[in-house]
């Protein structure tokens, strides 16, 4: 599999996994959690292919992505803060 | 500190109201239920014993620890004789020194008299009994009948058991019941002919079911069963208190040593994650530590194709930071990175993050907790707000109702395993959800409520359809879902939940668990009691790892069990510093104390303390590492004492990835795996040769104490940061005490946590801090972590791993008791007379489908890959299943995994593969010339390093 079929895949299993999790705020954890995992050339690259049309992803994948692409969302709500 | 013999109360402690007794004229108060014989050891007092031992129950037999009490006829035993308010109790008088002096002649007069050349000379109680009691002649003599020409049974190859030297006091047949749990020994025959066995009188204790844990010898009072190491070397004279380097659980063991060689390794009674017992590996598998394996000097080599040149600390140091800053400076300061070791201290793996981020620049660092139970992390934070388990190991003594999810701890958690039967013994009702029929679905005495046996693939549809019944009969808790949980959350998961597609009788033809069977399983966990879930990697390395973690969170929340003692959602985190690693924060999206990296205010604390600003980005995982080799773009891998290549799946990728960089850096003990691609190897050492912190399962912070020097002479602490000096890092920590403290500086969670607090306590659960300074063995008490606890909907989302026409069969993969991971340890100690190869376990249709034979060679094939081992034809795994074990190179199990993995965390997707199996002629031709290429990867040599290579 090269990188960006690798990509693909797994922004589609993400969005499999999330889209009954999260319900219409599916999209922006898509997007929180690819922004708060993904390195920045993985991000990079997928956000490259997002704007070339992103063959290949799912639509959740797909909407949620584009919020990244976009810089449209805010800064993600922090993560979880936990006293440790 | 000098050799003593660890304390022995003749009795084991118990629990009730005060009691104050007088004994020999001195008030004694102990708590009620307690022994005379225990009550007199606590107030310093020694009545003479044999048969009795603080570890197991009382048995009387021995008739030395006679006493005489007021009001009471005759001498009665002390051992089980229980305090009463009042009671006036003599420990010596004549009548009982005759009557002692009586008992002692009678067991020396069927007795070797060998002292002086007796492998327990100066550490035997019977010696020490006969010197209590004033025993001066044997008025039986010697000519009678006696024992003294049985054959001694060599068989295993750490102990010995001697039965001219068994008084058969059956302190070993007790702590074999009652400690280990597996009720391997026995007496046999009666009176004179009684003799202790192990098993049948075909047995011996290597073919007996003796699982080689040492209980039997910790108990033994003489010489009968000892060690070949004590009998080989002598008497220890120090003794160290550390902490084992295995697995998780963890175990406190007594170093015994002389000089700087190690006798044995004992239980450490006050541990307390083990409470003085062990497995075979802690207790006796740690002469790895002077394997001639061993790699002592530092190497380097330009091409993993040369051999290796043995160089001095210096060049290999300068040589690695040259390396890393050149391809930093040709690649990028993204194009190198390091994976921290989760059988290294925290100090150690603290180090190795802190390399990363402040002096490689990046946060590329990750650990073996990617393959394992980062889905644990990413669960358990996003429904409790903490990255661990709940509870500590004593919670398991006031379970109700255990649910044990894909895990065997009797082979992978053996101490905690022990203690999980003792209770289960008690009566505690048993649901086992595994493929495969794990020992704990029957056990002597024990026998699970309810086997489960789902498909691999189908945790969380399991999980749903316990849930979907819960729900749907009105068994939750809602009072404490309601106090303790969003209620809104909780609507949405129970509407979900509750849908026909999602219960039992629906999801059956998936799972293929009788619906049944699980709709009793739900009603007996949510109904029982005290409900505890113990789960393994057989929930975490699946592509739905996270889900199935959080739909276990989503059940206890559910039937309100957690914040409370006998309850809780119980990871059994493999490795003995896994925990730790993570704490550490060796996953690239997070600070030590699972800060996210782009947290600001936490970032801030850590650039002032380094005095370096820090990449706010994500770095890369370690399969991300290896798909960035593989493009070229990720060049250089400071592997601290992990072997990827062995552990990680889809071997072809994996090497495919080391190939492609340019400087690998392994810093092991020995030459593994992954060392065949590396240029640089730095030689570590074991735990047994530095200081520093593990952190087990139950997040109990214990310390490691160096017991010899290392033998590459330096701790791996000291290695990390003279590389980070040469990469121009002014690092200058002279101790990792000074290591700990920066941590506590730093991580909330460890603000109260010091080498000095560690030596006052023993060990210390985190969080420790202002809310809790004396540690947290119970999470979530009176509320979550995050507030309220998050109810998350986990949908059912099949693998993409699918099976068909070529590849009909799952292979799923786990561990063995013997030996532990990758092998680098294990197979390098006698552990192998147990375990030499890993074998394919099959069931008998499909065998017999194929004609396939026990011992066969079957080749192995997935999409991925093919490998060949031999079979063992069983019907603990179902039909359509098979499963393997990982401990040997040579089979390279991982060469058939694939690279699917959890959407949320990338854990390797090892327990569903779709594979054929099919009768082989033997190894395959890869793994003849896989063997080959290792051979030629390990030379040392003094070929020149070529220049042009360069």
């Amino acid at each position: 599999m090269n990188t960006i079929d690798r990509l693909v895949h797994m922004a589609n299993h993400i969005g499999a996994n999330i889209a009954t999790m999260a319900g219409d705020a599916a999209p922006a954890m898509l997007a929180e959690h690819v922004e708060q995992f993904w390195d920045p050339r993985m991000k990079s690259i997928i956000i490259s292919h997002v704007r070339e049309g992103g063959a290949g992803l799912n639509p959740l994948p797909l909407a949620g992505l584009r919020r990244l692409a976009g810089d449209e969302i805010a800064a993600a709500p922090p993560p979880c803060r936990e006293n440790h | 500190m000098a050799y003593t013999p660890q304390d022995d109360f003749g009795t084991p402690a118990a629990t009730g109201e005060p009691v104050t007794l007088t004994i020999d004229g001195r008030a004694v108060t102990v708590p009620g239920g307690s022994a005379v014989m225990r009550a007199a050891a606590e107030a310093g007092i020694s009545v003479p014993k044999l048969c009795a031992t603080d570890m197991v129950k009382q048995f009387g037999s021995c008739r030395l620890c006679l006493v005489e009490v007021d009001g009471m006829r005759g001498t009665p035993a002390s051992c089980t004789t229980l305090v009463a308010p009042g009671m006036t109790v003599k420990t010596q008088s004549d009548r009982l020194q005759k009557l002692r002096r009586g008992v002692m002649e009678l067991y020396i007069s069927d007795h070797p008299l060998d002292c002086l050349t007796c492998s327990a000379n100066g550490d035997c109680e019977l010696q020490d009994m006969a010197g209590a009691v004033g025993l001066r002649d044997v008025r039986y003599g010697y000519e009678g009948k006696n024992h003294l020409e049985q054959a001694k049974d060599t068989s295993n190859p750490y102990f010995d058991f001697d039965p001219t030297k068994c008084i058969v006091c059956s302190r070993c047949v007790r702590a074999c019941d009652e400690v280990q749990g597996t009720l391997a020994l026995t007496v046999e025959g009666s009176g004179f002919k009684s003799k202790i066995s192990a098993g049948t009188p075909m047995d011996d204790f290597l073919s007996s079911e003796c699982v080689s844990c040492g209980a039997c010898v910790q108990a033994c009072p003489t010489s009968a069963l000892n060690e070949k190491a004590v009998t080989a070397i002598g008497k220890p004279d120090t003794v160290t208190i550390t902490t084992c380097a295995y697995c998780g659980v963890g175990c406190t063991f007594r170093a015994e040593t002389r000089g700087e060689q190690v006798v044995r390794m004992i239980p450490w009674k006050d541990g307390k994650a083990n409470r003085g017992h062990s497995c075979v590996k802690g207790r006796f598998a740690w002469g790895y530590a002077r394997h001639q394996d061993r790699i002592t000097q530092p190497m380097i080599r330009a091409s993993i194709h040369e051999p290796w040149r043995e160089v001095s600390w210096t060049e290999a140091l300068t040589h690695a930071a040259g390396e890393i800053r050149r391809i930093q400076t040709q690649y990028g300061t993204r194009a190198v990175g390091g994976i921290t070791s989760s059988r290294c201290t925290n100090e150690e793996t603290f180090l190795v993050q802190k390399l990363i981020r402040a002096g490689f620049g990046n946060n590329n660092v990750d650990t073996c907790a990617r393959v394992c139970h980062s889905p644990t992390g990413y669960g358990l934070k996003t429904t409790f707000g903490t990255s661990a388990g709940t509870q500590d190991f004593d919670s398991v003594m006031d379970a109700d109702v255990i649910l044990l999810i894909g895990a065997n701890p009797t082979d992978g958690h053996p101490v905690f395993a022990s203690r999980m039967k003792k209770r289960l013994r008690q009566g505690t009702k048993l649901i086992v959800v595994d493929p495969r029929r794990i020992d704990l679905v029957r056990s002597p005495h024990i026998e699970a409520a309810h086997h489960l046996p789902l498909r691999p693939g189908t945790n969380v549809a399991v999980l749903t359809a316990l849930a979907h019944v819960i729900v749907t009969e009105g068994l939750a808790d809602e009072a404490f879902i309601r106090e303790r949980c969003d209620w809104d959350e909780y609507q949405d998961w129970g509407a979900f939940v509750s849908q026909p597609e999602r219960s039992p009788e629906a999801t059956e033809i998936l799972t293929g668990v009788p619906a049944a069977d699980l709709r009793a399983a739900a009603r007996l966990f949510a109904t029982g009691g005290n409900g505890a879930i113990y789960y393994g990697l057989g929930v975490t390395e699946h592509s739905q790892g996270s889900s199935t973690v959080m739909a276990i969170a989503n059940l206890a929340m559910a039937t309100g069990n957690i914040g409370r003692p006998g309850v809780g959602v119980n990871p059994l985190r493999g490795q003995n510093n896994v925990q730790g690693a993570c704490d550490m924060g060796s996953f690239p999206h997070e600070l030590p104390g699972y800060r996210h990296i782009s947290d600001d205010e936490a970032r801030a604390q850590f650039e002032a303390e380094w005095g370096v600003a820090l990449d706010p980005e994500p770095g890369l995982r370690i399969p991300n590492m290896l798909d960035a080799a593989v493009d070229g773009v990720f060049k250089a891998l400071y592997v601290q004492g992990e072997d990827i290549l062995q552990s990680d799946p889809n071997t072809k990728h994996v090497s495919a990835g080391l190939a492609a960089m340019e400087c690998v850096i392994v810093h092991d003990i020995f030459l593994n795996e992954t060392a065949n691609y590396a240029h640089v190897f730095l030689p570590g050492c074991t735990f047994l040769e530095k200081n520093g912190t593990f952190t087990n399962a139950e997040r109990r912070i214990q310390p490691v104490r160096r017991v010899m020097s290392p033998l590459n002479g330096y701790e791996d602490w000291e290695v990390t940061q003279e590389l980070a000096r040469a990469l121009g890092l002014a690092w200058d920590y002279t101790h990792p005490s000074q290591i700990m403290d920066e941590i506590a500086r730093l991580t909330p969670s460890f603000a109260g946590v010091s080498f000095a607090r560690l030596d006052q306590e023993g060990s210390m659960q985190w969080p420790v801090n202002d809310d809790a300074p004396d540690g947290t063995p119970t999470m979530h008490i009176d509320g979550f972590v995050r507030g309220k606890g998050k109810f998350v909907v986990t949908d059912y989302v099949p693998t993409d791993e699918k099976t068909g026409p070529r590849f009909p069969l799952l292979l799923t993969t786990g561990r063995i008791l013997s030996q532990y991971n990758v092998g680098a340890q294990t197979r390098r100690t006698e552990n192998v007379v147990w375990h030499e190869e890993d074998r394919l376990e099959i069931h008998p249709v499909d065998a017999e489908d194929r004609g396939l034979r026990n011992g066969d060679w079957v080749r192995l094939a997935s999409r991925a890959g093919e490998t060949s081992l031999r079979a063992l034809i069983t019907d603990r795994v179902a039909p359509g299943v098979v499963y393997t074990t990982f401990h040997h190179p040579l089979t390279q199990a991982n060469v058939v995994t694939t690279d699917y993995s959890d959407w949320a965390t990338n854990c390797p997707e090892y327990k569903v593969t779709a594979v054929q199996i099919s009768r082989s002629n033997g190894p395959s031709d890869w793994q003849a010339e896989y063997g080959t290429l290792s051979e030629r990867a390990r030379r040392i040599g003094d070929g020149a390093i070529d220049e042009a290579a360069e």
